[in-house]
């Protein structure tokens, strides 16, 4: 069997349905349904704050939700946690290994724990190695690997078990471009292989480059959810900035949506040149005034922005309270 | 329960360990150094109580391992809270360990230890001078209830406590603290009476009541019964302190 990422293949080795969590007064989650299924990247975008790492926490057995049902490999994992903690495999947002243990230290213990051993053990933790660059990396201990170098070791104990379903939350924070790479490779050939992941993030290029079937989480809710070229093909308009030194001109420009915030103007169209075109044509000595114009293209960026009416911003969330 | 998943997170303990072994060290080689300095200021207060014929050993031999392995419940907490530090407690949860298998794995080299300890401790107190005239099964009787009772100290200590600062003060400040007050630094005798009135409060107390009414009274191991009952009764209680308050989603602040 094959499968694409945004596959459907199979009955879905996850599927969450009306799960809530609030943590005082604030809601982490609202109510959100989540699938996924065999062989499929299951993108979690969202800004800080959006409930990414509430969802993984709940999936993986740590957090007990408020309402809702998580099935995994269709058992109930609330009621039976252990039954399905051997097909997921979670690498927290939180980089976490043994300090003082070496790579392959680290790799043997999770390994045993997750019931292989011997022969299968050393090969196992062999191909994991290979896959994430550890190999010239195995008898060093974790204390004394950089930040990336951590976050692959983080990673491969994740998939020590071979997990049916993978839970990673940010996986590639931290990471410089070859470990970022590494990992976006490790994702594609695990999905290609038949792993269902669950993939946190909220750099947004990154979903695009693996093809991801993307639930856009904002506040809690699932704001939309969908391939990537679909959602952008259906919410994903450019648009225009244009940021004025003082108040913004006064522009009348019929049948292009405009919306003014202070010293911004945003120029939503499917037209990106004809807006342009117009909006110079219409701004006479306020273009003097002009002091940036951005230009964003149809993209998951966009898609937020038609979706949300904010601009996607990853650090939105800067005075939240407790652990991300 | 597997006990193969407790065996792996054993064997990682003691990999952990290896990296620095000081704290093993420490709680085998320092009761020793200590027995061996005051092993004749200990023999001549024991004339002046009247006993004859006996070695400074006999006291201070089971002295010093009780004060010693008292400081095992912090090792104990160390050993969980260092997960959290390491952000490796919610990876241990999220595996397919359950929190039994866990808590055994994690709990039982401790008291391996403590058997190790005491069992070097005594061995090395025979070549200075100590002699068992009473029962030793009855030594072992309550050297066996003895680690029990350190064992699920170890777990009471991770249910209440919060931080890496508390297990700290608590464990070493705190156990030389009852070691004193149970009459495992000086013996009791030559104590004041409100330390007198206090001491069965602790565990060193018994376990010294024991150790002595078998070592230097050579009682028989009818003596045994009623220390390891009160040893046992206070691991029963903390093993209720542990159940009561343990959570294993709480969050404890290592010394970050
Ligand atoms: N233990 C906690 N106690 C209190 N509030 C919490 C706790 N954990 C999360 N929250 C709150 O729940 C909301 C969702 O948090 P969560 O960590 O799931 O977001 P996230 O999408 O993972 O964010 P980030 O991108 O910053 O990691 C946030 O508002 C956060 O402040
Ligand atoms: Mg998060």
């Amino acid at each position: 069997m094959s499968f694409d990422h945004v596959g459907q293949a199979g009955e879905p080795i996850l599927a969450v349905s009306g799960l809530e969590k609030s943590y005082g007064d604030k809601i982490a989650l609202n109510g959100i349904d989540v699938e996924a299924r065999p062989g499929q990247v299951v993108a979690l975008l969202g800004p800080n704050g959006a409930g990414k790492t509430t969802f993984a926490s709940i999936v993986a057995g740590l957090v007990k939700p408020d309402a809702g049902t998580v099935l995994v490999g269709g058992v109930d994992a609330l009621r039976h946690p252990h039954s399905v903690r051997p097909l997921i495999g979670l690498a927290p947002q939180t980089t976490g290994v043994y300090e003082v243990l070496t790579v392959r230290e680290n790799l043997t213990f999770f390994g045993e724990l997750a019931g292989i051993r011997g022969a299968t053990l050393r090969q196992r933790i062999d191909d994991v190695s290979a896959s994430l660059l550890l190999e010239d990396l195995s008898s060093r201990p974790c204390q004394q690997l950089s930040g990336g170098e951590k976050r692959r070791v983080h990673m491969a104990v994740a998939l020590m078990g071979r997990p049916r379903l993978l839970l990673l939350d940010e996986p590639t924070v931290g990471a410089d471009i070859l470990t970022r790479t590494a990992l976006l490779e490790v994702v594609t050939q695990l999905a290609g292989e038949g792993t269902a992941v669950v993939y946190s993030t909220h750099y947004l290029p990154e979903i695009e480059s693996l093809n991801a079937f993307v639930v856009l989480l904002d506040h809690g809710n699932v704001i939309a959810q969908g391939p990537v070229q679909e959602l952008v093909a259906r919410h994903g308009l450019a648009a225009l900035e244009l940021r004025f030194d003082g108040p913004v001109p006064d522009l009348s420009l019929e049948g292009l949506s405009i919306t003014r915030q202070g010293e911004l103007i945003r120029i939503v169209t499917p037209d990106l040149a004809l807006a342009a075109a117009r909006v110079f044509e219409v701004l006479g000595g306020d273009a003097q005034r002009l002091r940036s114009l951005d230009v964003i293209h149809p993209s998951l960026e966009s898609v937020f922005l038609a979706l949300t009416g904010r601009r996607y911003d990853p650090d939105e969330e800067d005075q939240r309270v407790g652990p991300s | 329960m597997s006990v193969r998943r407790s065996v792996a997170i054993t064997r990682n303990e003691v990999r952990v360990l290896r990296r620095d072994p000081s704290p093993l060290i420490f709680v085998l080689a320092v009761p020793i150094l200590v027995t061996y300095i005051l092993r004749d200021g200990i023999g001549a207060i024991l004339q002046v109580q009247g006993y004859h014929g006996v070695s400074g050993a006999d006291f201070a031999v089971p002295a010093e391992a009780v004060t010693f392995i008292f400081f095992i419940p912090a090792f104990i907490g160390f050993s969980f809270f260092r997960e959290h530090g390491w952000a490796t407690w919610d990876r241990l949860r999220a595996s397919s360990a359950t929190s039994s298998e866990i808590l055994i794995g994690k709990v039982l080299p401790m008291c391996i230890l403590g058997v190790i300890q005491l069992g070097v401790v005594f061995l090395v107190g025979v070549g200075l001078g100590l002699h068992v005239r009473g029962s030793t099964v009855g030594v072992a009787l309550v050297a066996a209830s003895l680690v029990l009772c350190v064992g699920t100290l170890g777990l009471a200590t991770i249910a209440v406590f919060k931080t890496m600062g508390q297990v700290n003060a608590f464990g070493n400040v705190g156990s030389v603290a009852l070691a004193g007050l149970g009459g495992a630094l000086m013996p009791l005798a030559v104590l004041p009476g409100w330390v007198h009135r206090i001491a069965p409060a602790t565990p060193q107390y018994w376990a010294m009541r024991g150790f002595n009414s078998l070592i230097l009274d050579g009682d028989r191991l009818r003596a045994a019964l009623l220390p390891a009952g009160v040893l046992t009764a206070f691991a029963a209680g903390f093993t209720l302190i542990a159940l009561w308050r343990l959570r294993f989603s709480d969050t404890k602040r290592s010394w970050a």
